[in-house]
């Protein structure tokens, strides 16, 4: 470990603005969390235009303390009102909310937060580790490799992300293609900009992700009906666990910090397939597995910390790669290239202080959020009470203006207004929206090592094979369409002998 | 889980995303993918307009396997909101040379709680007031962002 690298960035950090920026973050992130419907990802996109006043690092520790944020605020509200703030918080609703209806919702909260803690910095720990290592690696990668890994992605988010692969797949060539409006990468040829001149400049990635998660959100939430949650008050002296609940959380915490942080390395929606897992895994080693359901400590500390490790792991592709596998990993790219910081293999390179202050914050804002969220646990529990027709005219004038801010362009707000109308359908018939934002941020660079692919093999895609990293991700790609199908076929099977 | 039709609306989007891979497969084509060893600009555009031509086929022609979910714009108040929503947005745009940022913050403020229900006047009211004024103090004076003032100017 370079503890000199770590030493600088704890002191880049230890200003006044980048403290701030990291008490911002954390605290939107929890209310984020807490709210349900906005998510991490639209806040994030919300908050693009902000970060773009100040320096990259600014920016990376303000996006990053919304994100694991959010993560510790979603399962407030799963636990006490049975109302996941945001997907990853789903599972825990299952155990969370039994044991708060057996008044066990106070040290439910506690052991949450702890837990949470303890994985965050087991991720932090991996990354600090992981990153630099990847990124050396990373360095001897070619054209050919960042193809196989496209291809991998491709494959993997269409699968991972929502129910139907050939939707994700539909959703991840759009994306791609709308990366391709404007000048074309190697040549400056004008493509599909039909004479518009806002065209020319192509399709921005802020407009298309405020439209998708948060016009839609908006529209969305405004016409469901809106029912009150009962609330029940947390006090301090309510959050102390007991011996036997403490006992009981040390494994679950364990195992979910380490399989979250491995499940985070992989492209989809990490953070929720890493809860998912966990409980499963829990569930199935349990002793007491009839608990689960009813209330076991197990099957909700577990898939929360799995959930905060993923977060702060999924970050590692991005960082090292410049390959973001989820939507927020997307909208921290979007970030880093505005303030033109390219993530990356070069990153270590070229700008080490932002990954070690990244760093720095990460292991901060970790520690702040856990003191955030216990105390004030009661505060932020109420914030999920206040009403949608309260919160979404501010939160649909902050989506025009900082859409309209980020260029100074009227254009962005019709490509977000058009993105919201979409994505409303797009929500209605279970198309997912990631892979659409991820493929609009990774459409330049899958085209450029497509192309150069050609070019260097003259034509011929076959001598990719002849390349041991990329014939590596080639062959998972390949093993996880084995694996799938050969699922479904036995799925078919037991459904017809049944 | 269990077999699901594909509403009406459904098959209308997707004979669209595949209009659209027809779409970008043309003018892809008009652009030129060159040839292999020497790929042009066209050539990616293809590849993701085939892709979508083919996968949203595959949807309007194979059942799908899901829950089912409710159409929520399907009733008549969900839609009126929903348009209005959408009048009330593009408003914001067509008048911002008109009326600036700050009178437009204000109306759409209200403009969008009255559309989800906010009842009486008093309420909207001191929202909107309380966006706006927040709005400056964020975009305006902190931000120090340059927008357009209307005839404000």
């Amino acid at each position: 470990m370079e503890f000199d690298s770590l030493f600088t960035g704890f002191a880049t950090f230890m200003s006044f603005k980048y403290i701030l920026a990291c008490l911002l973050g954390a605290v939107l992130g929890t209310v984020i969390g807490v709210l349900p419907g906005l998510g991490p990802t639209t806040t994030m996109s919300l908050m693009l235009p902000f970060t773009l006043s100040q320096d990259a690092t600014f920016g990376i520790i303000m996006l990053t303390g919304i994100l694991v944020g959010s993560q510790y605020g979603g399962s407030t509200t799963s636990i006490l009102v049975n109302i996941p703030g945001e997907a990853a918080s789903v599972v825990s609703c299952i155990d969370g909310y039994q044991m708060a209806r057996k008044g066990r919702g106070g040290p439910a909260l506690a052991l949450v937060a702890v837990g949470s803690f303890v994985a965050g910095t087991v991720a932090i720990v991996g990354t600090q580790i992981f990153a630099p290592l990847l990124g050396a690696a990373a360095l001897s990668f070619g054209p050919p490799e960042f193809l196989a890994l496209m291809v991998l992605c491709f494959i993997l988010l269409s699968n991972l992300s929502g129910d139907s692969p050939v939707k994700g797949s539909c959703m991840f060539a759009l994306g791609l293609w709308l990366s391709s409006i404007g000048v074309g990468p190697l040549d400056g040829v004008q493509r599909f900009s039909f004479g518009v001149d806002d065209l020319m400049l192509g399709i921005e990635f802020l407009p298309v992700a405020v439209g998708l998660f948060g016009v839609s959100e908006i529209i969305l939430t405004s016409v469901a009906p809106y029912s009150p949650p009962a609330l029940e008050k947390i006090r301090l002296r309510d959050l102390y666990p007991n011996r036997e609940e403490m006992r009981r959380s040390v494994g679950p915490v364990a195992r979910g910090s380490i399989l979250g942080f491995f499940v985070g390395l992989i492209p989809g929606p990490a953070t929720v397939i890493s809860t998912f897992l966990s409980y499963t895994v829990e569930k199935r080693i349990s002793k007491r597995s009839e608990e689960f359901g009813h209330g076991a400590v197990e099957g909700l500390v577990g898939p929360e910390s799995a959930n905060n490790s993923a977060c702060v792991g999924s970050m590692i592709p991005l960082l090292t790669l410049g390959i973001p596998f989820n939507a927020p990993s997307a909208v921290l790219l979007a970030g880093l290239l505005m303030h033109n910081v390219e993530p990356g293999p070069l990153l270590f390179q070229n700008s080490p202080q932002v990954f070690w202050t990244y760093i720095a914050a990460l292991y901060i804002g970790n520690v702040v959020l856990l003191f955030l969220n216990l105390p004030l646990v009661g505060l932020f529990a109420r914030i999920a009470t206040i009403r949608p027709m309260i919160l979404m005219p501010i939160v649909s004038t902050v989506c025009l203006l900082g859409v309209y801010c980020s260029r100074n362009n009227m254009f962005d707000v019709w490509v977000m207004i058009i993105a919201g109308m979409a994505g409303i359908f797009f929500r209605i018939w279970r198309y997912p929206v990631a892979p659409l934002v991820i493929g609009l941020i990774l459409g330049p660079m899958a085209e450029n090592s497509f192309r150069k692919s050609l070019l260097m093999f003259h034509g011929s895609l076959w001598p990719i094979l002849d390349r041991p990293i990329a014939l590596t991700f080639l062959m998972a790609a390949g093993a996880f369409v084995i694996a799938k199908i050969a699922y479904s076929l036995v799925q078919k099977r037991k459904a017809a002998a049944r | 889980m269990k077999n699901m039709p594909k509403s009406k609306g459904e098959l209308v989007f997707c004979g669209l995303l595949f209009a659209l891979g027809l779409l970008i497969m043309a003018t892809s084509v008009q652009i030129g993918f060159g040839k292999f060893t020497e790929p042009g600009p066209g050539l990616f555009p293809l590849l993701c307009g085939l892709i979508l031509c083919v996968q949203s086929m595959t949807l309007c022609l194979v059942k799908q396997k899901g829950q089912e979910r409710e159409n929520v714009l399907s009733n008549r108040e969900a839609a009126a909101k929903f348009i209005w929503m959408m009048i009330s947005f593009i408003s914001w745009i067509l008048l911002m040379p008109v009326l600036g940022w700050l009178s437009l913050t204000f109306l759409v403020t209200l403009a969008v709680s009255k559309i989800m229900r906010m009842r009486g006047w008093v309420k909207p009211l001191l929202l909107a007031g309380a966006n706006t004024a927040f709005s400056y103090l964020l975009f305006g004076f902190l931000l120090a962002i340059d927008l357009p003032n209307g005839f404000w100017s």
